[in-house]
């Protein structure tokens, strides 16, 4: 960590973050990609909280998943945080590679696997992310996802802090949060996760709400409205309302129509409006939508999950 | 590297997981800030060295200058008065470690006076002593490390409060001397600023102490959610008091520390806990009168296994019950005093600006008959 600015050269910008801006970089000694995020410094508060908290989580994130943080460079006025090279962010590989914005399932699955494992890392290292969105997620010319952008990532623990409930960009927002939850885990993230899912096979955002009532209704249009009989609780949250206009659940098919019936399982699992209802990463890992991934030769799995309805009924089978 | 021989805890997951003991060793608070006694040691007195030098070389600087404008009176006084040998400060490394605890008790002085919560307390002091392991007092006064430790601290736990508040409420503190030392801190630090500490899992063993010693039915007649409540404060208190003033989080795990402060709190139950805990073979083969229904005749054939088992289980707590005491030892080790503070505190401002030392004398000499 001794790197001066001198030592990359500053190619075009690729994006505008909150609080820093993210320009495409190159080392001038080993002609190495980097992406360069600067920080100005010239605000009255030093070094902001959310650059210190991004550097310290990425420090402990070492994951094959997770962006790395190679350096961080301090000049005058500004903290230049250097961070491997990714070709593109999932939004604009949609936007690129989707037809219309979707993309070929085979592709969808290994994205999907990728961000799960690198979610389930941050989880079991004790970090929430809290922004999962398609800007967020980075990928290379190799196909490989990583998780970025940990600005407003946070590290947990039992008994869980809370933590305002201005985070998470409105269409990934989990419902919980947006009931005004504020004890909330590791569960955001995976509704988050839920959200991209859809969107990879949509090429359209799941549920784009334009505040935080908005929101709600988008989700509940889907999922069917909440009521203490469904969700045990949901009138104690503080932003719960007795006269929201009732939905009732549709069929996730509808939605995603080019999805297979193992990944709307998945996809059901993820998308749970009760928190302690979704399913963790490391068992979504598990689900058998990814055995293609993680059982490869193993085709007699594969023929005796075929049935997807006939998986359905083993997994309630085992409650 | 540092006591890690705490180790088996739970019986062999059947999928492949990772252990909270994996998780721990990734910490950069285990690869970076985690060493033995000697290691610990080691790397203190190298910092110390340094600052030795580097404040021989700034007094060299300004003896030579001084001598230069006054070369009579440094000839006239170059045996006593002025003789560079009796006019120079160094630290000792032994005076810096006092006074790095000295600041350790002032950090929770300041974060108390601005009700911050416990955990910017810890976090601040990890930095603060993590700063001086790579730097020395004699290149930088601990009095702004400390704010600015406390500053970076509230930042990275997510207590917010901005450097105006901050400074007006501190004595002779303006912004710029905070934030100027902001990145020499980060980067001494490497840019690790997350800490583990013992409070958490001193919670964990709180909850477990409950599950292990009272479900299904208490254990020991004296013993209830009350006392363990109890047990549970005290321990808390005896962290705050002991610990996070020493240097254990340097060689120790947090559950150890924490499993130290319930020990030396209450030994009784905790080490019943221990045993329980630990010893699980012995107890269901050879300890009778604690677990008398689910104690089974073991074979023969069994019996060679079982020995090792138990033999091997009695090393683990032994282990554990040694790494325990020593914490609590270095726990316990004295606190300085603030007079013994404030010489230090004169000499590392001697040692700081030598100019001014030798300045003051030169004064006396000249106005003194």
């Amino acid at each position: 960590m001794t790197g001066s600015s001198s030592q990359f050269q500053q190619l075009e910008k690729l994006g505008e973050g909150t609080y820093a801006t993210v320009y495409k970089g190159r080392n001038r000694t080993t002609g190495t990609l980097v992406a360069l995020k600067e920080i100005n410094l010239d605000s009255e508060e030093g070094t902001p909280s959310t650059a210190i908290r991004e550097i310290s989580l990425m420090k402990e994130l070492d994951h094959e998943n997770i962006v790395s943080l190679y350096d961080v460079i301090h000049t005058e006025n500004k903290l230049t945080l250097v961070f491997e090279f990714m070709d593109k962010d999932l939004k604009r590989y949609m936007e690129v590679y989707g037809n219309q914005g979707a993309l070929d399932l085979k592709l969808v699955k290994s994205f999907m696997f990728q961000l799960l494992k690198g979610i389930m890392f941050c989880h079991d290292n004790r970090v929430l992310h809290r922004d999962l969105k398609p800007q967020n997620l980075l990928i290379n010319n190799k196909g490989e996802l990583k998780l970025g952008d940990f600005g407003l990532a946070r590290a947990f623990g039992i008994p869980f802090n809370t933590f305002s409930n201005e985070v998470v960009t409105l269409w990934y927002r989990a419902p919980d949060v947006l009931l005004g939850s504020r004890a909330y885990t590791t569960s955001i993230d995976i509704w988050s996760a839920g959200c991209i899912f859809a969107e990879m096979c949509t090429g359209k955002p799941l549920f784009p709400g334009t505040a935080n009532d908005d929101q709600l209704i988008k989700i509940f249009r889907l999922m069917g409205t909440p009521n203490e009989r469904t969700w045990p609780g949901i009138s104690q949250y503080a932003n719960y309302k007795s006269n929201w206009q009732i939905f009732v659940p549709q069929d996730l098919r509808l939605i995603v129509p080019n999805l297979d019936l193992m990944g709307l399982n998945l996809l059901q699992s993820l998308l749970q409006m009760r928190p302690e209802a979704r399913i963790t990463a490391r068992q979504a890992l598990q689900h058998p939508w990814f055995h293609e991934i993680t059982q490869p030769n193993s085709m007699i799995q594969q023929h005796h999950l075929a049935d997807p309805y006939q998986q359905q009924v083993q997994q309630t089978a085992d409650y | 590297m540092t006591e890690q021989e705490k180790e088996v805890e739970e019986p062999v997951p059947k999928r492949v997981t990772i252990s909270n003991d994996d998780l721990y060793r990734r910490s950069t608070q285990f690869e970076l800030w985690s060493f033995t006694q000697e290691s610990l040691d080691k790397a203190k007195q190298k910092a110390n060295k340094t600052g030795q030098l580097l404040a021989q070389e700034r007094f060299n600087q300004a003896f030579n200058k001084s001598k230069s404008e006054n070369p009579e009176l440094f000839e006239r006084y170059k045996d006593d008065e002025l003789n560079p040998q009796t006019l120079i400060t160094l630290l000792t490394y032994e005076e810096e470690s006092k006074f790095i605890q000295f600041y350790c008790q002032n950090i929770v002085q300041t974060t108390d006076y601005f009700r911050m919560p416990t955990q910017v307390k810890l976090t601040a002091i990890s930095l603060f002593k993590k700063f001086y392991l790579i730097n020395s007092m004699m290149e930088y006064h601990p009095k702004n490390i400390m704010y600015t430790s406390v500053f970076l601290a509230a930042k990275s736990e997510n207590y917010f409060i901005s450097i105006e508040s901050f400074v007006q409420r501190l004595k002779d503190v303006k912004p710029s001397d905070i934030l100027d030392l902001e990145f020499k801190i980060l980067q001494s630090l490497k840019f690790t600023l997350l800490v583990h500490h013992a409070f958490r899992p001193l919670y964990g063993f709180f909850l477990d102490f409950q599950a292990v010693l009272l479900h299904p039915s208490p254990l020991m007649y004296d013993v209830s959610v009350d006392t363990l409540g109890a047990l549970y404060d005290k321990a808390k208190i005896w962290l705050n008091e002991n610990a996070i003033l020493s240097d254990v989080a340097f060689l120790f795990t947090p559950p150890q520390i924490a499993l130290a402060a319930m020990y030396d709190v209450n030994r009784r139950v905790t080490d019943r806990y221990l045993k329980k805990k630990f010893l699980t073979t012995s107890a269901v083969h050879n300890d009778h009168e604690e677990i008398g229904d689910e104690n089974e005749e073991p074979t023969n054939d069994d019996n060679n296994e079982i020995d090792d088992q138990i033999k091997s289980e009695r090393n683990q707590y032994e282990i554990l019950v040694r790494t325990i005491r020593k914490c609590i030892r270095i726990s316990k080790q004295e606190k300085p005093t603030s007079e013994e503070s404030k010489e230090i505190d004169k000499r590392c401002k001697s040692a700081l600006s030598p100019d001014k030392v030798i300045e003051r004398k030169i004064k006396k000499l000249t106005t003194s008959p």
